[in-house]
């Protein structure tokens, strides 16, 4: 199993060096096939590896967050031997890979994204051919690692490292403003990481002189958190830095600006994998570092601020998407929507929003991917993705019409298809902390249906409207496209009819970062019994209550004692 | 007599490799003017020979380096530590690519007085590191000094050459003057040059006596070294220069100034007496927030004037300004656990040295011929033309940037931790003007990447200019040096201690 998790990130990443160096020698096909040979056996050792991994026997938990399989390789250590160091005088990095079910179901999930992503460029990149292809494999090799990174420095390598390939991507091979989406992408992303980078290391710094053992590995990070709470105003200061940064990636309201322009911009191939796994990362994030570690923050701040903005981001992305005459640009705005929807699950904190945040992840990635392939098609073959100059394609491309209404019917969310169940879960959980959010992140579901379903009849009934096309013939979908997009429509319809096997799978590591919310609730009641108890002292009731916080505190408690 | 022969012999064995390196100089200077006619013409490929030469020179001096190992000792004028061996080693590596990267950057005629010029200031730089006396610190220092103006001379001998030579030759003279006064406060309150007796005298010494005169002394010898590393408000020489010179001298200045003055700190600062506890010292409250206050200045000046720069070696002079800001940041905080500052700073330069170096070879390898990569428009669609070259600047512009997988990433990450570890509000201040200043330089590394990649050639590559291969080659390692060191930053750090 090594060997295939090593090889999940290190087969793309040769992969891409050969195709860099030995650029002279591709040519464009030869390029596209090697990369469409790379990707596929990528995909098949990700099968093989979660075959392997889910025969795997269930161990006890003792953290939060535990990679059910893990390998670490010794990075680096700031003293020479670390057995004599008194407790937090010694700080060591480790290549730590391992893997749990929701990094198991994001790396599915690249895996395959990526092959639909070579097989969507086969035709339409023509230049550096060589060149593109390296990148999307590069890019897919970062992303592998930051889902299977469990050390928090070597997470936030890949976590950067991911930009650089995809600035090539959007800056070499996008559209006419490429330059400035790629640059603008990439700033903005560097400085909310770099926020988060102080709030990295002051956390590493804090646990290290707290004597935790491994101060970098999620999985001690996330069990020290929670046998020691961290001080309410120090998780506070660390919850907002840290989020900062993925919530730029992901991206919250007032943060997406740089979204719509990168997406807009980016080659269809960029486009998906930007929004088909780079988002994600960004609640992936919040969903290891900020929920397990921070559950004060996350209870006081978390639920208004999040909740807020990702309603906030919900309706305005949604009235954005509603207002666009580029179909690209109208699907871009429903990502900042529909990642609303997941970052509302997330901070609903309980067990139904959490499956519903990270379900929401994956029929994004699902649903948004086919919708970036279905319009990069489009695009292909008329040269434009403007409503005003498309009508009635239903009559020359059928099938493609067919497909688009059953994506866009998914990423609406009807019943019987995947948007539904995650979006259900995610208001649903919310329902019970915060009705108010969820009730008007519901008005984002009516919305996202009147903007998809504009932009499908606009676009595909009606009149027919075509741009002049050069007197090529324009052929329907072709079996390059259909296996492009074929399985991730296969998907949508396996999670929405049977999401039960989806929500069973990841249920352990969803249940991981629940206790510590259920832990954090009833250390919370005791602390106001301890304030009823005491009546009588009513001056010195806060005092006693931080006693017996302290007392409830010293005592570590073992996770399967919750 | 034989005592003194002794003495001598004692103090020689410390500093084998400069001994092998000056002895190369001079054997450059003697034998250089001999192949040159009176009209300073010289056989085509003779600066070839003499970078070879130089190679083997640098070659024998790490043998010896290699050999003499880490033995801690004290004799008199030198004196050998962790730290020189270090030095010792990084000067000996960073002297190899620079003499590679002088390769083309000096015409045949001169290129013996270049490559003497050029050993004699690494030996000067490791010299610095095993001075254990006043007066041998000095020496040291302008061992370095004065090749550098020599060397800026001979390679660009027009008028703006010329006027960046002047403008080095005296601001570095004043700095020296500056260096020396300071020196000559602490002999007066210790009334020896020795270090060792220095720090005797100010254990002992009654606290009250000549008051005033160390903090003094403190304030010059900061000042003087502050040139060097080119920190505000020190360093408005370091663009002039840059620009008005070859591109391997900016190489040389934006590394080797930067380590003889860090070195030179980190030996002169406990002798001021403005630090507590022992080898593993820290500043005192004053001189620390001295220090943080010109590093948050630096940083800050040096990363907002890059971002208007159109002249790369310009920008790169700005570049090594901001870097020697972050620098500073592991000398304000000092040598604490689990991660020391001043172990920091020496991670840094090696990193910084890498990426530095790289780059100025890079333009070289992208140019025609002698000529280096020297504007904008000169980079402009660099990865049509010569995709290797772009792709090795990139990984080295994005070190700088400190964007992971780099060694520059590491090094700001050593810088991170450093200045958090050290707990107050002066180092979670430090941390935070590092992330505003990484975020900052971003833009304009990233735009030189953007004009390499993201543009069309304006140009026609030349096909048929010769390829600086010497150049090339010290580029392309540097650039597969940062992202091996990345994944394999233990040996270097483990040989700093």
């Amino acid at each position: 199993m090594n060997v295939l998790l090593l090889s999940l990130m290190f087969v793309p990443l040769l992969a891409a060096l050969v195709l860099m160096t030995g650029r002279g020698l591709f040519s464009q096909g030869g390029a596209r096939r090697f990369a469409l040979i790379t990707s596929c056996i990528t995909l098949l050792l990700s099968l093989a590896f979660a075959n392997e991994f889910l025969q795997l026997p269930a161990e006890p938990r003792t953290s939060p967050i535990q990679p059910q399989y893990s390998i670490a390789y010794h990075w680096f250590s700031f003293q020479k031997t670390a057995s004599d160091a008194a407790p937090g005088e010694s700080l060591q990095f480790e290549f730590l890979f391992g893997m749990d079910r929701i990094s198991l179901s994001l790396v599915l999930l690249t895996t395959l994204l990526t092959v639909s992503g070579v097989l969507i460029s086969w035709e339409s990149i023509r230049e550096r051919a060589a060149g593109f292809y390296a990148c999307l494999l590069l890019l897919e090799a970062g992303l592998i690692g930051v889902f299977s990174s469990f050390d928090l420095i070597l997470f936030y390598v890949f976590f950067e490292f991911t930009l650089v390939p995809l600035f090539f991507l959007i800056g070499i091979w996008g559209g006419p403003e490429r330059r400035y989406a790629a640059i603008k992408f990439f700033l903005y992303t560097f400085t909310g990481s770099m926020v988060m980078l102080v709030g990295l290391v002051a956390l590493v710094m804090l646990a290290s002189s707290a004597g935790v053992a491994q101060p970098t590995s999620f999985s001690a990070l996330a069990q020290w958190a929670l046998e020691h709470p961290l001080p309410q105003n120090v998780q506070i200061a660390l919850f907002l830095a840290i989020s900062v940064g993925f919530m730029v990636k992901v991206p919250v309201f007032p943060l997406h600006t740089w979204l719509p322009l990168a997406h807009t911009e980016a080659p269809t191939a960029g486009s998906v994998m930007l929004a088909g796994v780079l988002l994600k990362l960004g609640t992936y994030g919040l969903l290891r570092l900020c929920l397990p570690l921070f559950p004060y923050a996350c209870e006081t701040i978390g639920i208004p601020l999040m909740g807020s903005l990702a309603v906030a981001g919900i309706i305005y992305g949604s009235l954005c998407a509603l207002a666009q005459r580029d179909i690209k640009k109208l699907v871009a705005y429903s990502s900042v929507a529909h990642l609303g929807f997941c970052v509302l699950g997330l901070f609903a904190l309980n067990s139904a929003g959490i499956t519903g945040g990270v379900l929401q992840m994956l029929n994004h990635g699902l649903s948004t991917g086919a919708l970036f392939l279905l319009v990069g098609m489009v695009y292909d073959r008329y040269h434009t993705r403007q409503l005003d100059d498309l009508g009635g394609l239903a009559r020359r491309l059928p099938l493609l019409t067919v497909i688009m209404v059953f994506v866009a019917m998914a990423s609406i969310g009807l019943p019987g298809l995947n948007g539904f169940v995650g979006e259900v879960l995610s208001l649903g959980g919310m329902f019970r902390r915060n009705p108010l959010h969820a009730i008007l992140g519901t008005s984002g579901v009516v919305l996202g249906a009147w903007y998809l379903l504009t932009m499908v009849q606009q676009a595909f009934f009606g009149p027919l409207r075509e741009p002049h096309h050069g007197g090529e013939p324009i052929r329907d979908i072709n079996f390059r496209e259909f296996v492009a997009v074929a399985p991730l429509c296969a998907l949508c319809l396996w999670i929405g009819v049977m999401p039960q096997v989806v929500i069973d799978t990841i249920k352990p590591d969803v249940d991981g970062v629940v206790a510590v919310y259920e832990e954090y609730l009833t250390s919370s009641e005791r602390v106001a019994e301890a304030q009823v108890a005491t009546p009588h002292a009513a001056a010195s009731s806060t005092s006693t209550a931080t006693l017996r916080t302290a007392a409830t505190l010293e005592q570590p408690r073992t996770f399967s004692e919750l | 007599m034989p005592e003194l022969l002794q003495h001598i012999r004692g103090a020689g064995l410390l500093i084998v490799p400069e001994i092998i390196l000056l002895l190369g100089v001079c054997v450059l200077f003697l034998v250089g003017p001999m192949l040159v006619t009176d009209a300073g013409e010289a056989p085509a490929g003779l600066r070839k020979g003499w970078g070879l030469f130089s190679l083997v020179t640098l070659i024998v001096a790490g043998a010896a380096w290699w050999q003499l190992g880490l033995q801690p000792a004290e004799h008199g004028l030198f004196q050998s530590d962790a730290l020189l061996w270090y030095v010792r080693g990084l000067t000996l590596v960073g002297g190899g690519l620079l003499a590679l990267v002088l390769w083309n950057q000096i015409d045949d005629g001169h290129s013996a007085e270049a490559y003497a010029c050029l050993l004699s200031i690494i030996a000067g730089t490791s010299l610095v590191a095993a001075a254990n006396d006043l007066v041998t610190l000095f020496l040291a220092l302008e061992l370095v000094s004065i090749p550098t103006y020599v060397i800026l001379y001979l390679g660009r001998r027009d008028r703006i050459g010329g006027e960046a030579t002047l403008k080095y030759f005296l601001l570095s003279i004043f700095s020296s003057a500056l260096v020396l006064y300071g020196m000559s406060w602490v002999y007066g309150v210790a009334g020896s040059t020795n270090f060792g007796a220095i720090r005797v005298v100010l254990e002992n010494r009654n606290p009250h006596a000549g008051e005033g005169m160390l903090e003094l002394a403190f304030a010059l010898l900061l000042a003087g070294l502050c040139f060097r590393i080119a920190a505000v408000p020190f360093h408005f020489y370091a663009p002039d220069v840059f620009q008005g010179t070859t591109a391997s001298n900016a190489a040389l200045l934006s590394l080797i100034p930067k380590i003889v003055g860090f070195v030179a700190l980190m030996r002169v600062i406990p002798l001021s007496g403005a630090t507590v506890g022992g080898p593993q010292w820290l500043l005192e409250t004053d001189a620390k927030q001295l220090v943080a206050l010109i590093a948050v200045v630096t940083m800050f000046v040096g990363n907002l004037m890059a971002l208007r720069q159109k002249h790369l070696f310009r920008l790169m002079a700005y570049s090594s300004i901001a870097h020697a800001g972050y620098m500073l940041i592991g000398l304000a905080v000092g040598d604490l656990l689990p991660v020391g500052g001043r172990q920091a700073i020496l991670f840094y330069l090696a990193t910084y040295g890498l990426m530095t170096i790289g780059v100025f070879a890079l333009l070289i390898a992208g140019g025609d011929g002698d000529r280096a990569l020297q504007t904008d428009d000169d980079v402009r669609g660099l990865s049509r033309a010569k995709p290797i070259v772009a792709l090795m600047l990139a990984i080295c512009l994005f070190s700088l940037t400190g964007l992971p997988p780099t060694a520059g990433f590491l090094g700001k990450l050593y810088l991170f931790f450093a200045a958090w570890g050290e707990d107050t509000h002066i180092g979670h201040g430090l941390a935070i003007c590092l992330a505003i200043n990484a975020a900052i330089s971003a833009y304009y590394y990233l735009r030189l990447v953007a004009l390499m990649f993201l543009e069309p050639a304006t140009r026609p590559a030349s096909l048929h200019a010769p390829v600086a291969w010497a150049s090339w080659f010290a580029g392309v390692a540097c650039a597969v040096a940062t992202i091996a060191l990345f994944v394999t930053p233990q040996w270097l750090w483990d040989s700093i201690h």
